[in-house]
């Protein structure tokens, strides 16, 4: 019984940098390019008979030329192992795989369902036999509102081999200007699995009679975002059966996030002690499979501390801070991203209900901890309202209109506007309320040391 | 109990952070008004702190405290008691929940700092109106400072530009739209490679066909060339065809080659005569003389020359091997000279040498025994027997025995004749005495004693006579062997005589033994003798027989064997050698004369003579060699000339040949030999032809060499065949399209080399990693903004919520006190704007005044009004004491009488007012202000701390009493002298164990009307003005110079004071008291009481509590917490181990720690006294205190 093992990649985003890295990190070893040629090494020593990309392959952003330097060292070799390279286009690659496969010549690359048109590749043994049918779709232009799995009209082939579906599109997300997918459209009986491309994050889906959907995930991961193993998937093909997709961890970057509870912690120096402690072991708990040269950290200060005030100038000053780095196997960790989730050390109940500003702040933030209707104590929809003005004039000022030109990027953990101005404005009375009660403080400071001045202490 | 006034009535505080020296309790405190009045470190903060913590106890949380108080609300009389975190409220003696208070956070509402009020944010006169606004609403918001706050936490109206990160932002956007483009340039550019190739193509083929085109228009060109040169070539003459041009150098060349062989044969010929002379001469036979013979001459000549060599060498051994022959024949001896001795010699065989050897032994053998009985003669010389010898060993022997007899000592019987003598006294003594004595007395003792004295002199006498004959016998024993006597007869001249005999009788001894020896020596001698004789018959005997013998005289040396042993091999081997030599030189004679024979044969072989001997032969055949050499030579030479193939006919024929090429000349070019003219004239045209026809040659390679590169078939036929115009044409169009082939192929190479460089580049990478970076931080940014915005609106949300829902009733509050306050003068108008401004209305003048307009005490009173507003609308329970822990000294009198008028009025409304102060002028500014109350005033009650943390101690000693709390203005010492003023005054005593700052100033101030003056205005303990900026203590001890001396005299008496006071403490420990006691743990409730009371009997002193407690004063009180105690008095200082020090030692003390004010002139020794001279308990230096 003839065996072959397909490697599948998907993703590749080639030309586009990782982003959120530490300044230090080498560029060349962080590259998606690297994480490609990684793959590549990993299909020759393995013996791959067929390698697979399912779009997206190169980064819109870098479409021009220095995806396709790395992109076609990796196809020579490949090519020089005797490995054929099948690939459809994504909505990131639409208009520049085509190029590419006309700039590679001597065939390296095949690319499959040019025009939106399906199309089949057969990977045949040496004996001539079939092996695998690979049915595959590209992009023919960068937005696609139709699910592509309605168009496909290929025979179920005459013998024995199984087909495999290579396709990118986005699942669950009707009216995606992506390609958008159903489970029950991939359920057809013509097809035994799905290769897919679009979803950074690896994720294996079951489908009906045992057969399954893969999206890869892109093998170096773009932004912290993109936690997790990343890396390539194996898929064994024997006789008429396609084995289990396995992970090789491939990526040279791992993303990660903690979460640092700094409850009870009054200075400073306490918190980032207690930062750099919990980090530590939050790092010794994860497992690392593939020994990623950088584990990049963002951490989310939770707990009560009496020192929230100050934990934004200690987050800023923390992040990409080379002393709290860590050794990893034969890398390295480092805290580039700190998030402030904390809260004031103050008994809210207790202050809540005063004719005075504490009371009045701790009467919100106990309404914004709740559902924002608990009783007596609700958001009052004018300060909702104009918070939400103010955040949207913040973020329609013409000093971050340049952002509308950036990387375009999703937002990390980007929330609803409306959690996230809830969230917005817990901040904002945490933070006021530790104020008023410090310059409260500091008065009373002053006024005893003034009163002091010249007189001994009873 | 909303409402109702909380008052505290007593207040007890044990223990409390800050809190020195033990803690006190205060009495009867006013539910109105009370002013606790002391100097500074007397307790007045610590009282304010005692009464916030007691209500809210979350102030302080953590410390070590432990407070109580009894206290009034609601008709009830509560319990308080506050250890360390613990909080225990009693109401009515029953144990009860803590009353609903306000939240700990308003607890500074309650505790008022006067100071505050009146300089905090323009209370005083230069105020502006928006801060005193700004002032008066953060009272009411209950003393938070809302804008404070928000600008604490960053937060902002309107956003504003992170310009830095907008500007970073946009040059990484703009360096990736910049690469972008310029990729995107390039991949247009890239586009166009296909069509830059096929044009690069064309351009190389156009190049290609260029060249066949250029090649053919070259070839037609060269084509017409050719024909017109070929026409010309025709018309030369035909000979020239067959001319080089050269003819006449080569006709020259010819002639003087024929020339140059004549020559040559002419030398040959020459040569071959002169050979034919030298072989004449040579003188040898035809074939002249063969190598072979020579070599056979010259190896017998070689030969003989050896062997007449071998002779010389052979002849001159024979003569060395005859003289060592001569000289061994001379060796032995007088048969030397024996005509016939060598053959005689030579006939000896080993038979006949066995008895010349065996005669040689014998000889040899005599001759050794000879030589040692001589030596034993030479040794035993003429020895005889001695005559003396027998004398000499009586002499040896009488002399030991004489040095073996001791010598008697008289001391040696000194005990011996001492007792005696003992003895004989005691007896004569006895004898003496017996006459005397009582006849009861035995008799013969005396007897006794003289008779034993007797015997032993006498056993002495005997003894040493008897040694004394034994050696005198001796003597004469000696005298009798004739010898020579010692010198003396001491036993050293006696031992020195003894050795010199026993070294004579050692001698005689040898002598006696050579003599023995004597006669056998004789008879060896003898028979010695007789061997020699017979030994040289023997000798003869041989010498007889063969004809020589050794010598055996003793004159001959060496031994007689050996050295004719010696000499008869020597001369035996000499002459074997002459045997040898002399046969040698026959056998070398013999065959030199069959050499010369041979020799000579040879030669005659040639026509020579005969040779005598290796030389002449040498040298004839050096003559005949060379002679055989000429004459091959010269054979040789001949041969080579005169051969058939010789040189001679060689050159004959070259000499023919070169006859016959002159005419070949002529003939080649069709001449007849030797026309010259017809050559010349040919000659002359030959360059033109020459040149035409290279031409004509020239042209036609190349247009072969075109043809060549024209291409072959039928397009080669058409290039040939085409009109050389079209090709032209064409040429010129070609070069055209192919001139741009660099140019193209320049692109093509750029544009691959950049699109390579952009595949393998990160440029576009690295721009896209910064943009994300500066888009991240530009975010970030963007998201501080919107939180600031965001804090801003809450912010504001938060004043309008104040505003809205609690300022209305706290200013409402406000306006009502503040009318109280002011009588009514003014009236608190509703602020308008946003934020807030306050007006105040004049009500006599309807006037209406910015706050900034009013005056300080009006101010301070409007704050006071909305502070306690603020109070009153939050004060949900009962309505809390106000503590007022400041001065008004200095400050503004109109302002001071207002806030005290202000608060007289807050106590009448029913709340507690607590006024803490050091100041008596305030004191009385109180008991002023409250006279004028004194019917509608609240109850006011006047506390000295002093007294009341220190009173008791104090109390005890003689001390001026003082009216504390009614003060009246000091009296005027009116003539008074200094003691006489300070009894008026009431100075009290000084208590070493207060603070210095407690002393009245009467101690320091020796000036009587400088003290009323301080006295007047208030000051009165020394602490008052002990920290006073100098500038103002200046100002405040008078005018001009004698101000800055009096400061500066009043500062060091401070200090010597200062110094005095800690002296006097040290040995003494801190005072114990009820709450060190209780603070130690050793002392249950049970036994509290008592050890304070003893505590206080021994006036806190530690050491005499510990010792009055180990006495059982204190019934029950166990032993081992007394040893607690003790330890825990050592910690904590209650027991000083250092040791008191005594009057003199604190003085001294005190003029150490002011040295350098009494060497300024600021103090002298008088002003140290006085102060010591009031200082109690001080021991005086013998002890007696």
């Amino acid at each position: 019984m003839s065996r072959a093992l397909i490697l599948c990649l998907g993703d590749l985003h080639l030309g586009l940098p990782p982003s959120r890295l530490p300044s230090d990190a080498d560029p060349r070893r962080v590259s998606t390019a690297s994480v490609w040629l990684r793959a590549v090494d990993a299909a020759i020593d393995q013996g791959a008979a067929l390698v697979l990309l399912s779009g997206d392959v190169v980064d819109r952003e870098n479409r021009y030329f220095e995806a396709f330097g790395p992109l076609e060292e990796g196809l020579g070799r490949l090519a020089e192992a005797g490995i054929p390279v099948c690939a459809v286009t994504g909505n990131h690659d639409a208009e520049v795989l085509d190029r590419l496969r006309r700039v590679v010549a001597g065939g390296r690359l095949r690319l499959l369902g040019a025009g939106g048109r399906w199309e089949r590749f057969t990977l045949e043994d040496g004996a001539g036999r079939a092996l695998l049918h690979v049915d595959g779709w590209s992009f023919p232009v960068r937005d696609v509102r139709q699910d592509p799995t309605a168009s496909y009209d290929l025979p179920r082939p005459d013998d024995d081999a199984p087909v495999l579906g290579l396709l990118h599109g986005e699942l669950d997300r009707p009216g995606s200007t992506n390609a958008p997918l159903t489970k029950a459209s991939l359920e057809r009986p013509a097809v035994d699995a799905w290769l897919l491309g679009h979803i950074h994050k690896p994720q294996l889906i079951g489908l009906a009679g045992g057969r399954w959907a893969l999206y890869p995930g892109s093998p170096q991961p773009l932004d912290p975002t993109e936690t997790g193993v990343h890396g390539a998937w194996s898929v064994e093909v024997e006789g008429v059966a396609l084995g289990a997709p396995l992970q090789i961890p491939l990526q040279t970057v791992r993303y990660e996030r903690i979460e640092v509870d700094l409850t009870g912690r009054e200075t400073v120096d306490e918190a980032r002690g207690a930062i750099a402690l919990q980090m530590r072991d939050a790092v010794a708990a994860l497992d690392l499979p593939g020994d990623p040269e950088w584990l990049v950290l963002q951490a989310e200060l939770t707990g009560r501390t009496g020192v929230h005030g100050e934990l934004a100038g200690l987050a800023r000053r923390l992040e990409g801070e080379e002393t709290l780095e860590l050794a990893v196997g034969g890398g390295r960790a480092r805290l580039t991203e700190v998030r402030v989730r904390t809260r004031p050390a103050v008994d809210l109940a207790e202050r809540a209900g005063t004719d005075d500003p504490v009371g009045v702040l701790a009467d919100l933030l106990l309404a914004l901890e709740g559902d924002g209707t608990d009783g007596a104590r609700t958001v009052p929809k004018e300060l909702v309202r104009a918070a939400q003005d103010r955040e949207r004039a913040a973020y329609d000022h013409p000093a971050f209109s340049t952002l509308a030109s950036g990387t375009g990027r999703e937002e990390w953990a980007a929330e609803e506007p409306e959690e996230r101005n809830r969230r917005r404005l817990a901040r904002a009375a945490a933070s006021l309320l530790d104020a008023l009660l410090e310059t409260k403080e500091d008065r009373s400071d002053r006024v005893k040391g003034a009163g002091q001045t010249g007189a001994d202490r009873s | 109990m909303t409402g109702e006034r909380l008052a505290f009535e007593r207040l007890e505080i044990e223990r409390l952070p800050g809190l020195e020296r033990g803690g006190f309790t205060l009495e009867h405190l006013s539910p109105g008004i009370t002013i606790l009045h002391g100097p500074n470190g007397s307790g007045k903060s610590t009282t304010g702190r005692a009464v916030e913590q007691l209500l809210w106890p979350e102030q302080g949380s953590g410390e070590r405290r432990r407070v109580r108080a009894v206290l009034t609300l609601g008709g009830n009389r509560w319990e308080v008691e506050l250890d360390h975190d613990r909080e225990s409220w009693w109401r009515d003696g029953e144990s009860a929940d803590r009353p609903a208070l306000p939240p700990a956070h308003h607890a500074d509402r309650y505790g008022l700092a006067l100071h505050d009020l009146l300089t905090v944010d323009g209370a005083e006169g230069h105020a502006d109106d928006g801060g005193f606004a700004r002032r008066v609403a953060e009272e009411a918001a209950g003393g938070f400072d809302l804008p404070a706050a928000r600008e604490r936490i960053g937060a902002k109206e309107s956003p504003s530009r992170p310009n830095k990160l907008i500007q970073e932002h946009k040059a990484a956007a703009d360096e990736v739209v910049r690469i972008k483009a310029e990729q995107r340039n390039l991949q247009e550019e890239a586009a166009r490679l296909a069509a830059l190739r096929s044009e690069l193509d064309e351009a190389r083929a156009a190049a290609a066909r260029l060249a066949e085109v250029s090649a053919a228009v070259r070839w037609h060109e060269k084509r017409g060339e050719l024909e017109g040169e070929r026409g010309r070539l025709g018309r030369f003459p035909p000979e020239l065809e067959r001319m080089v041009g050269e003819e006449e150098g080569r006709l020259v060349r010819l002639e003087e080659e024929v020339v140059e062989a004549e020559r040559s044969l002419h030398a040959l010929k020459e040569k071959a005569a002169a050979a034919r002379r030298r072989l004449e001469g040579a003188g040898l036979p035809e074939d002249g003389a063969p190598p072979e013979a020579l070599g056979i001459l010259n190896r017998w000549t070689s030969r003989l020359q050896e062997v007449e060599r071998e002779v010389a060498r052979e002849r001159t051994e024979l003569d060395q091997a005859e003289e060592r022959r001569s000289r061994a024949r001379s060796a032995l001896g007088d048969v030397a000279d024996a005509d016939d001795i060598d053959t005689r010699l030579e006939a000896l065989g080993p038979v006949e040498w066995q008895p010349l050897v065996e005669l040689a032994r014998r000889a040899e053998t005599l001759r050794a025994k000879e030589g040692r009985l001589r030596e034993m003669e030479r040794w035993l010389g003429d020895a005889r027997v001695p005559e003396d010898l027998d004398r000499l060993r009586d002499g040896v022997r009488v002399l030991r025995r004489w040095l073996a007899t001791p010598a008697p000592a008289w001391r040696a019987y000194g005990p011996a004749v001492l007792g005696g003598l003992v003895w004989i006294a005691l007896g004569g003594a006895a004898v003496g005495g017996w006459l005397a004595l009582p006849p009861e007395w035995p008799e013969p003792l005396p007897w006794i004693s003289l008779g034993a004295g007797a015997l032993f002199l006498l056993w002495s006498w005997l003894d040493r006579h008897s040694i004394m004959a034994r050696r005198r016998a001796l003597v004469s024993e000696d005298r009798e062997t004739g010898l020579e006597p010692p010198p003396r007869w001491t036993e050293e001249a006696v031992r020195s005589t003894l050795g010199d005999r026993e070294l004579l009788l050692e001698r005689r001894r040898t002598e006696v033994e050579k003599a023995t020896l004597r006669g056998p020596l004789e008879a060896e001698r003898r028979e010695l003798e007789r061997k020699a004789s017979a030994l040289e018959a023997e000798r003869a005997r041989v010498t007889a027989g063969i004809g020589a013998a050794p010598v055996l005289d003793d004159d001959v040396e060496p031994a007689p064997l050996a050295a004719f042993a010696d000499a008869l091999a020597r001369w035996r081997e000499a002459h074997l050698e002459v045997g040898k030599r002399e046969a040698a030189l026959a056998s070398l004679g013999r065959e030199h004369e069959r050499l010369v024979a041979e020799i000579d044969a040879g030669l005659r072989m040639f026509g020579l003579g005969q040779v005598a001997g290796a030389d002449e032969a040498a040298s004839v055949l050096d003559d005949l060699g060379r002679r055989a050499e000429e004459h091959r030579r010269a054979q040789e030479e001949l041969a080579v000339l005169t051969g058939p193939e010789g040189e001679i006919a060689v050159a004959q024929q070259r000499l023919e040949q070169r006859r016959a090429g002159v005419g070949d000349l002529f003939r080649e070019v069709g001449l007849e030999p030797g026309d010259r003219a017809g050559l010349a004239r040919l000659l002359e045209r030959h360059p033109d032809y020459s040149a035409c026809s290279k031409r004509v040659e020239q042209l036609g390679w190349d247009a072969a060499r075109l043809a060549d590169e024209l291409p072959g078939g039928p397009e080669g036929e058409s290039l040939r065949s085409v009109d050389p115009e079209a090709l032209v044409a064409e040429r010129e169009r070609l070069a055209e399209v192919a001139g741009r082939k660099d140019e193209l192929n320049d692109r093509i190479v750029e544009l691959e080399t950049l699109v390579g460089k952009a595949e393998r580049g990160k440029e576009l990478q690295a721009a896209l990693a910064r943009l994300a970076a500066a888009d991240a931080a530009l975010r970030a940014a963007r998201e501080e903004e919107a939180d600031a915005l965001v804090a801003w609106e809450l912010a504001d949300w938060v004043r309008r919520s104040i505003a809205r829902r609690h300022q209305p009733a706290v200013l409402r509050g406000t306006r009502e006190l503040f009318r109280r306050f002011t009588r009514g003068h003014y009236e608190l108008l509703d602020p308008e704007g946003d934020p807030p401004e306050f007006r105040a209305r004049e009500t006599e003048t309807g006037f209406v005044r910015r706050l900034g307009e009013l005056s300080a005490g009006t101010r301070v009173q409007l704050l006071l009004a909305v502070r306690l507003a603020f109070v009153e609308h939050q004060e949900r329970g009962p309505r809390l004491p106000l503590v007022l822990d400041e001065t008004l000294a200095n400050s503004d009198e109109q302002a001071a009488e207002a806030v005290i008028d202000s608060l007289i009025q807050v106590a009448a409304a029913g709340r507690q007012v607590i006024y803490l102060t050091a100041q008596h002028d305030e004191v009385a500014k109180w008991q002023g202000a409250l006279e004028t109350h004194t019917a509608d005033g609240p109850k006011a009650v006047v506390i000295d701390l002093a007294k009341v943390r220190w009173g008791a101690e104090a109390g005890r000693r003689p001390r001026l009493a003082v009216e504390a709390t009614r003060p009246e203005p000091p009296p005027a010492p009116n003539g008074m002298d200094y003691q006489e003023y300070a009894e008026v005054l009431g100075v009290p005593g000084i208590e070493p164990r207060s603070p210095a700052g407690a002393v009245h100033l009467w101690y320091l101030v020796d000036d009587s009307e400088l003290l009323h003056r301080l006295l007047s205005q208030g000051f009165e303990r020394w602490g008052q003005v002990a920290e006073m900026e100098g500038r103002l203590l200046a100002a405040l001890l008078g005018e001009g110079d004698g101000a800055e001396a009096s400061r500066r005299r009043l500062l060091a008496r401070g200090r010597c004071l200062d110094a005095l006071l800690r002296g006097w403490r040290e040995g003494r420990g801190e005072p114990v008291d009820r709450g060190t006691l209780l603070e130690s743990g050793a002392v249950t409730q049970r036994f509290i009481d008592e050890v304070s009371a003893l505590a206080a009997e021994v006036d806190g002193d530690a050491e005499r509590l510990v010792a009055a407690l180990r006495e059982g004063k204190v019934k029950g009180f166990r032993s081992d917490k007394t040893g607690q105690l003790e330890e825990l008095f050592r910690d904590a200082g209650g027991l000083d181990p250092r040791p008191r020090l005594d009057r003199e030692a604190l003085r001294q003390r005190a003029f150490e720690a002011v040295a350098e004010e009494i060497a300024s002139g600021a103090l002298d020794a008088a002003d140290v006294d006085r102060l010591l001279a009031h200082l109690p308990d001080l021991p005086e230096r013998d002890g007696q205190s």
